[in-house]
């Protein structure tokens, strides 16, 4: 067989091949192909559906116009990483909060677990929309609450300054149960025998999480810190459900919830940036250098070797 | 696995109150209960909302203060969202494109794990390596130039425009391959001794034994594809063909103060989703906790 060229076994090449066929076309034609093609994009003016060479070539000037002179994204940037930590602290550490409580209590936590996790399981749209309705200013339950045990209402969505911290709460609320059960794993895979010396050498409660659980889970933290850095800075249908009015623009009020991906959505796909495919495809390539950098660490991280 | 038998660790608050209890071990183990149990509420409170106001009839639903409980209760909402959406349709459509995407991701995604774990050929590591970084990849890094190939191709505003690129998945490839290492040689080679061919050898013996990842990859596939917003919003453009989340923020831009019709909406668009997680959890608990799963 001439065109085997992987030496592979006779009875196998189907298999090996058809999978290499689709590979290429479904990996390389849908992915590698429009990775390659963005960046392709952000060197160009590009306009319409038009063969390349009919497209103005412009070099990196896209790059020097988003990351010097264009106040949005260095704004928008700024917003993002804003976001993205509000949401990653707030759900880390509840989320390891609730996971060390609810592990005493093996008969509720099956029950508890699943409350917890609910959030996590429906569409972003619905929980937008429903948090939207829960905050509103006026009339929302959230307000009411606050009035009931004697804290003033807040304006959320309504007013520009607490409104991304707002979006990020309700992702955080969105993300929380997931990381619990993370957490869940992590606190099974400690050693029983360690935690029962400390007690046994008359450590407390207090002292043995510090000293002990909290250090050895460190491989576990630092996994949901990394991926949660990664979906946070995508995150979008969220903000979009709270945002959305009567025209199509979101990420208001004012532009106070337009982070990256929303930024990249107005410019590319909206009538607000005027479809602009090549200073969103260099929108684009900024935020994949932005988290390839995270995966690169946490590729490292999940190789690292942690002994107990 | 712990055994429930065993008390494995001193934290197990439950078999310490039994043993000893004294005073503040006690205290401490109902407070972390209150504590959790408060918490579990306020994580649901936003769906007894939704449950209960898309009963609710208008008039309590405006009432000033705030009702929870409806002081009667009406399907009127219900018809709202079936006389002036498609949402039931979008349901259906959405079920379709989240089914296919998920059978033909988890059968390919097995296929090439099988390979990638059980067969020697020359590159399979450097091809295997490649196909990972997939992984890496946001998809909003891609959308740009995956809308202009739609467009090339035709595909705008129809399934294929969702369906033909997520047809690969480079995490359920990793996933399963990880799974196949486990399956023991001898098998394979003594099904190979009885005659099986290779896809035989694949279909009836490998994928049975990769059963609990290859549920965990559907149900985590199910529920990113039913909750899919994005992509669909990009390439989606006509009511008939759009998927749930779509018809609801559709609804939402033009009648978003009527919160009757937006919370049953809201009902319909979780019950199958919650549904089908219910069914399908514990391959994902197993599934999360032994690979952390996406990101």
């Amino acid at each position: 067989m001439y065109f085997n060229v992987l030496g592979v076994r006779q009875g196998q090449r189907a298999m090996v091949y058809g999978s290499l066929l689709f590979l290429v076309i479904f990996y390389g034609g849908f992915r590698l192909w429009p990775m390659a093609y963005s960046i392709v994009l952000s060197l160009f003016n590009w306009r319409g559906i038009k063969p390349i060479w009919e497209q103005q070539f412009v070099g990196l000037s896209h790059y020097e116009f988003a990351l010097v002179r264009d106040g949005l994204v260095l704004e928008s940037l700024w917003r993002t990483l804003v976001f993205s930590a509000e949401l990653v602290v707030i759900s880390t550490v509840l989320g390891l909060f609730v996971a060390v409580l609810i592990r005493n209590h093996r008969r509720a936590q099956p029950t508890l677990r699943l409350a917890y996790f609910l959030p996590y399981i429906v569409p972003a749209v619905v929980s937008g929309l429903l948090m939207r309705v829960l905050f509103q200013p006026q009339f929302g339950s959230v307000n009411a609450l606050l009035n009931v045990v004697g804290l003033p209402s807040q304006p959320w969505m309504a007013s520009p300054k607490s409104a991304l911290l707002t979006v990020a709460l309700v992702a955080a609320w969105a993300r929380l149960g997931y990381n619990v059960i993370l957490f869940l794993a992590g606190l099974d895979q400690i050693p029983s025998d360690l935690l029962d010396a400390a007690k046994v050498d008359g450590a407390g409660a207090w002292q043995t999480f510090w000293r002990i659980t909290f250090p050895l889970l460190m491989p576990v933290m630092l996994f949901v810190v990394v991926t949660g850095t990664i979906a946070a800075l995508q995150e979008f249908g969220v903000i979009y459900a709270m945002t959305l009015g009567s025209t199509e623009v979101v990420g208001g009020p004012v532009r106070a919830t337009t982070v990256f991906s929303i930024l990249l959505y107005l410019t590319a796909f909206s009538e607000v940036g005027g479809f602009n495919y090549s200073y969103g495809a260099t929108l684009a390539v900024i935020l994949f250098l932005l988290i390839f950098g995270l995966t690169l660490i946490q590729f490292r991280v999940m190789r690292t070797r942690w002994e107990y | 696995m712990t055994s429930e038998r065993i008390p494995t660790s001193t934290f197990n608050q439950d078999s310490l109150r039994r043993r000893d209890g004294s005073g503040r071990e006690v205290a401490a183990y109902w407070l972390s209960l209150v504590l959790v149990t408060s918490g579990a509420l306020v994580m649901i409170v936003p769906f007894v909302f939704m449950v209960l106001t898309s009963f609710k009839t208008q008039a309590d639903i405006i009432a000033i203060p705030a009702v929870w409980l409806p002081s009667q209760l009406t399907l009127d909402n219900f018809v709202q969202v079936w006389n002036r959406t498609l949402l039931l349709r979008s349901l259906v459509n959405t079920a379709y494109v989240a089914v296919v995407i998920t059978a033909a991701t988890v059968f390919s995604s097995s296929l090439m794990g099988f390979v990638f774990s059980k067969y020697e050929f020359r590159g399979r590591d450097i091809i295997f390596a490649i196909s990972l970084a997939g992984m890496m990849l946001p998809f909003y890094v891609i959308s740009i130039p995956l809308y202009l190939i739609i467009i090339s191709l035709g595909w705008v505003n129809s399934y294929a425009a969702l369906i033909v690129p997520s047809l690969y998945n480079s995490f359920g490839v990793f996933l399963m391959r990880q799974f196949m290492f486990s399956i023991p040689w001898e098998l394979l080679d003594s099904a190979r001794l009885d005659g099986c061919s290779e896809f035989r050898i694949f279909w009836s013996i490998a994928l049975p034994l990769a059963k609990s990842a290859a549920g965990a990859l559907s149900l985590l596939n199910l529920m990113v594809y039913w909750n899919w917003f994005f992509w669909p919003l990009i390439v989606l453009n006509s009511e008939e063909k759009f998927t749930i989340s779509l018809t609801l923020t559709k609804f939402m831009g033009l009648y978003w103060t009527e919160y009757g019709p937006l919370t049953a909406g809201s009902f319909l668009a979780v019950i199958p989703i919650v549904v089908t997680f219910l069914v399908l959890q514990r391959y994902f608990v197993e599934g999360i906790a032994t690979t952390g799963m996406k990101g």
